[in-house]
């Protein structure tokens, strides 16, 4: 077993994730530094404007990176060492991550009360940007080793931010669910790791793919993938590792829960997209390997399947707004991994293309793609709303939600648009999105799938009429105490026109979006491992990087 | 080409309408005469439309001589390859001028509602933007978000302005309706993948992609063989009508997806009542039309028992059912559900005959259902209660109402020369006459052969037992509410006594019911040219309607 390092010019594929590393530590040096301590005590706004350029460098970098403003191609190999793959796919995702996140730090510094943002900023400013790292990472990771970096990288920033209400008990209570969960998930997984290593040889995906491609699926792969999957669909919130997400969200800061229910939803979607993608790409197209592809998506869609209905049905008795869209995000995560574990998808990429690693288009990559943007805006409206209307009232209950149709109808209609948006109404993104997903399904001849998907969307329905029931025709209780009028600020009305004209371009003029997202569910398959294995299980991998001009080097023995 | 352009300001000026009527600022005068203009110009506009259509034959297509004029193409979800396309045939053309009508004397009848009137009439413009946009439109897609756009507006109507179950009723009402367009969606799934396999299909596939385009799916020789019986996708041709059939029946109603009916009419404010059994139910028989009898006739000819079997099912329970009632605007509804029954049975047998009067029936029912809905509602408003037992004596307390009433109640029951007779004589007619095909039908279609006559003659005598059941319960119920010693409470004067507004409202509808009951040809006239292009080949070719209106 030998070691080299990678080349210096491998260092600028993770340019957007420096420059959020940089802002990080600007973050949490600035305010001992004696000429600016005062006056990031006085008020949020520096480290809110630092968070937020940070983001936006990043996006920027990113978007650069995509379309080559820097004069060069993105590295058509996986790169540090085989760690991280940079390609169209994971760029894409990383925009839409990016920039999410930087509405949602300007939702925080715009909506929440003053208090917490002066006394908390910098601490909360760099917990995002360190979950966003960590996010980022794993829309990259090639290696399983990576995998398990990056979803702790984005979890443990996610555990403080769930605990942020730390002076009331449900905060800590739901800050210490998450943690628990996470660290046994985490445990499952790292023990998953450890059987895929034991019988590959590697944790470099491609080559375990190649690997599972030849020997195909033995119990050790298959436990090792179980608890890979345990460790995902922990972040996914996925039956049955879905109980924290609902107390979590609820506890957690209104713009944390934004936060967790689509960047961290949506990068494990794209992580368990690549992975399976990989795994199609490398198997051979023959009869044994479609069995094996059909049972792979049908475990997952089982999984997917029962996540959607859970999160539909479990949402019919709830009465706060936040654990109703936790459910929902648990049903919408539950489409996408329906949809995420089309094995055959990609079936045969790899024999059939005589060039295996060049940037291959991958249509389940573009639904899941286009699922995630539309998802992150109408969860960005809809959440926004709610927080607008909790800054005001100071409740998150629906009963509090009663007759606002008449005493703020712009905001009413706003909110039943994300809402309807969300259950997937004709002329919005969110129908278009699980149409595509539909039609992933229905191409992979997994019709009970689609039958699934649509009678969820039936299921859905109440849970999305509940708060315009609410809003509409529900006459305020006269035993509760009235709440105060709703008043919003301007910078929340520019969020929810920025997310209503999301959703808009998504569902009418659809044509711009869909182009962008096809364009880019490029995939890169080829990796380029530094720890080259000792063992000689693993002769798909050499054969791979044989044809490469490389010096020998990057191959270090 | 200004009808060209009409047939889509048709689609948007009710949009632009809804908008408007938001502007002013505690005038609901003006509200309500902005909502009344929008109507008005739309009637006009559809008025034009017909003007200009009136005569035009060819084949059923989308090149040049076609039925379909005033075809608009555009792009519009290019990845997907869906089409905004519209266009107006004889299918249509009745349609939308029943609904545009109804839509001027619909918000004449809303004048006095009080509770926020200008979101009433707002969602009642979006109602008619997607009314409209059920009827125009000819891509798939495009009817798929028209349909359920249409959902939406009246879900609120419903369940704000409703009665005292309203939410109960408006829930299970949009419920239902998105199963049936779940079901639709399947079907679009399929169009997307089966289409471009297909080899020969040169209309319903562009690019490689499937076209949506439900003309030309009609049209094309190879998607018609794929689908056709013995085809490739025969038997995906078969699910994909029963699927269309459950989603459109649902909105039919036909039973036993009838159930949301009762309880949405109950609930539904008066011009509400009107509208959903005055248009948006016949959107379902439209679509059976358009999309199920067309594009998939061979399909149709194999369904042709199931679903004559649930024409002949709703026109008996739901007459029964109406009988049984004691609520007065509940027996109206379930005389919908029954009334609808021949619209499906008309369908169901393929004869020429049976989808004149299936079509008949949708327009006439229209007019007819809507009157009896305001008949109603207008007693309703004066006596709060609707329970068919505490009325009586009308007649004597409010003789003009009544003499309304009885056109009203008449054309419901089907009697000659008012609008219900034609449609529910000629479904029968076509049913008697559907052996004429299904003697020397192929041994697909189910009971073909020798005897189908006596099969379908029993089913023309069943069927022809709800017009003996409707005479019942409509004449037992008019005995009970205006027959009988006047009661001193049901007698109104003053401000109470009902007002010209309300005698202009009944006595147009009045007008149409009459006129089209003594000149059911006015619609033929439209119609004809296009269903003989449409379905050529499906059932009999009887195209000589002239004697069929003459047997009248």
């Amino acid at each position: 077993m030998g070691l080299s390092y990678p080349p210096a010019s491998e260092y600028w594929a993770v340019l957007p994730e420096m420059i959020l590393a940089a802002a990080m530590c600007i973050i949490l040096l600035v305010p001992v530094l004696p000429p600016f301590r005062s006056a990031c005590r006085r008020s949020h706004k520096p480290m809110l404007i630092i968070g937020i350029l940070g983001l936006l460098g990043a996006a920027l970098a990113s978007a650069g990176m995509l379309n080559q403003w820097f004069g060069t191609e993105l590295p058509d190999h996986a790169v540090l060492g085989s760690m991280l793959t940079v390609d169209r796919y994971s760029m894409a995702f990383k925009i839409v991550l990016y920039l999410f996140s930087m509405f949602v730090l300007w939702m925080w510094g715009s909506i929440t009360s003053r208090q917490t943002r002066t006394v908390d900023g910098p601490d909360y400013v760099s917990l995002i940007l360190g979950a966003v790292l960590g996010m980022s990472l794993m829309a990259s990771a090639s290696n399983f080793l990576m995998i398990f970096l990056a979803i702790e990288t984005a979890s443990f920033p996610s555990f403080a931010l769930a605990g942020f209400h730390k002076t009331t008990r449900r905060g800590s209570e739901a800050g210490m669910k998450y943690v628990l969960f996470g660290a046994v998930s985490s445990a499952v997984m790292l023990y998953g790791l450890s059987m895929l290593y034991g019988v590959c040889g590697t944790l470099d995906i491609p080559t375990v793919a190649s690997v599972v491609a030849e020997q195909g699926l033995s119990v050790g792969v298959i436990v090792g993938f179980v608890g890979l999957l345990i460790g995902v669909g922990f972040k996914l919130s996925a039956v049955p590792m879905h109980f924290w997400c609902p107390d979590v969200f609820e506890a957690a800061p209104i713009e944390v829960t934004t936060f967790l229910s689509v960047a961290s939803k949506g990068a494990a979607i794209i992580l368990l997209g690549r992975l399976i993608l990989t795994l199609g790409f490398y198997l051979p197209d023959t009869a044994e390997a479609h069995r094996m592809a059909n049972g792979i998506a049908t475990c997952v869609g089982i999984v997917g399947l029962v996540t959607a209905t859970w999160g539909n049905l479990g949402a019919y008795y709830q009465e706060n707004i936040k654990r109703l869209l936790a459910y929902s995000s648990i049903a919408h995560a539950g489409y996408m991994i329906m949809a995420a574990g089309l094995v055959s998808s990609s079936l045969g990429g790899a024999a059939s293309s005589d060039v295996a690693g060049i940037a291959v288009q991958e249509p389940l990559a573009y639904a899941l793609l286009f699922y995630v943007i539309v998802y992150s805006f109408m969860n960005f409206g809809a959440f926004t709303i709610a927080a607008s209307v909790a800054r005001s009232t100071g409740s998150e209950n629906l009963r509090d939600y009663a007759g606002l149709g008449s005493r703020q109808p712009v905001l009413a209609i706003l909110l039943g648009c994300f809402l309807m948006c969300l259950f997937g109404m004709p002329g919005t993104g969110g129908f278009l999105g699980k149409v595509y997903l539909g039609f992933e399904m229905w191409s992979a001849g997994m019709w009970w799938l689609v039958a699934g998907l649509v009678i969820n969307t039936v299921f859905s329905l109440y849970l999305y009429m509940k708060p315009i029931i609410f809003m509409v025709f529900t006459k305020p209780d006269a035993d509760r105490p009235a709440v105060a009028p709703v008043t919003v600020v301007p910078a929340a009305w520019l969020l929810m026109f920025v997310a209503l004209i999301g959703i808009l371009a998504t569902g009418i003029f659809p044509d711009q979006v869909t182009g962008w997202a096809r364009s880019n569910a490029a995939l890169n398959y080829r990796s380029r491992p530094l720890f080259t294995p000792n063992d000689n299980r693993t002769i798909a991998a050499t054969m791979m990087t044989a044809d490469d001009e490389t010096p020998a080097d990057d191959h270090g023995h | 080409m200004p009808i060209d352009l009409f047939v889509d300001l048709l689609i948007f000026v009710p949009a632009i309408g809804a908008v408007a009527v938001l502007l002013p600022r505690n005038n609901p005068a003006a509200v309500k005469m902005i909502a009344l203009g929008t109507a008005i110009v739309c009637l006009l506009l559809n008025i034009a439309i017909a003007f200009d259509y009136y005569g035009t034959t060819g084949s059923y297509g989308i090149g040049s001589g076609s039925v379909i004029k005033y075809m608009t193409d555009l792009v519009w979800i290019d990845s997907v390859n869906i089409h905004y396309i519209t266009g107006v045939d004889g299918l249509n053309l009745p349609l939308l001028l029943l609904t545009s009508i109804l839509n001027v004397i619909i918000i004449a009848a809303s004048w006095n509602i009080e509770k926020q009137i200008k979101g009433f009439l707002c969602l009642y413009l979006l109602l008619m933007f997607g009314m409209y946009g059920v009827f125009l439109s000819l891509d798939f897609f495009l009817f798929y978000v028209f349909f359920e756009v249409s959902l939406l507006p009246m879900y609120f109507l419903i369940g704000i302005w409703g009665g005292p179950r309203k939410e109960y009723a408006a829930i299970k009402f949009f419920l239902y309706t998105l199963v049936g367009s779940i079901c639709l969606l399947i079907v679009m799934l399929g169009f997307y993948f089966l289409i471009p396999k297909i080899s020969g299909a040169e209309q319903a596939v562009a690019n490689g992609k499937a076209s949506f385009n439900m003309i030309a799916l009609a049209e094309d020789g190879g998607f018609q063989r794929a689908f056709g019986q013995g085809g490739v996708y025969w038997t995906h041709a078969k699910w994909f009508f029963m699927l269309l059939f459950v989603s459109f029946a649902i909105k039919v109603p036909a039973v036993p997806f009838h159930t949301w009916l009762p309880d949405a009419h109950v609930e539904a404010p008066t011009p509400i009542s009107m509208i959903l059994a005055g248009v948006l139910l016949k959107m379902g028989g439209y679509a059976l039309m358009r999309i199920n009898y067309a594009i998939f006739p061979d399909a149709a000819m194999w369904a042709w028992f199931i679903v004559a079997m649930f024409g002949l099912v709703a026109i008996i329970y739901g007459a029964f059912c109406a009988m049984a009632q004691t609520d007065w605007k509940k027996l109206v509804a379930y005389s919908s559900v029954s009334h609808m029954g021949y619209v499906i049975l008309g369908l169901a047998v393929l004869t020429t005959a049976g989808r004149n009067g299936a079509y008949f029936q949708m327009i006439g029912h229209g007019i007819s259902s809507a009157m009896m809905f305001y008949l109603v509602g207008v007693v309703y408003e004066r006596a709060h209660h609707r329970e068919l037992g505490r009325f009586g004596g009308l007649w004597n307390t409010m003789p003009a109402y009544t003499g309304l009433a009885a056109v009203g109640f008449f054309a419901g029951l089907g009697l000659p020369l008012l609008c219900g007779f034609p449609g529910e004589a000629l479904s029968l007619l076509g049913t008697f006459k559907a052996s004429d095909w299904l003697t020397t039908a192929p041994e697909w279609v189910p009971f073909a052969g020798a005897g189908a006559e006596a099969l379908v003659i029993t089913i023309g005598i069943i069927a022809a037992t709800g017009v003996v059941l409707t005479a019942g319960y409509v004449l037992w119920m008019f005995q009970r509410v205006y027959m009988g010693p006047a009661k001193p409470e049901y007698s109104y004067s003053g401000r109470e006594s009902v007002q010209p507004r309300e005698y202009f409202v009944m006595a147009v509808l009045a007008v149409f019911a009459i006129l089209l009951g003594v000149f059911p040809s006015i619609v033929f006239s439209l119609t004809d040219a296009t269903f003989g292009a449409a379905y050529a080949g499906l059932g009999d070719l009887v195209s000589n309607l002239a004697s069929l209106v003459g047997a009248n």
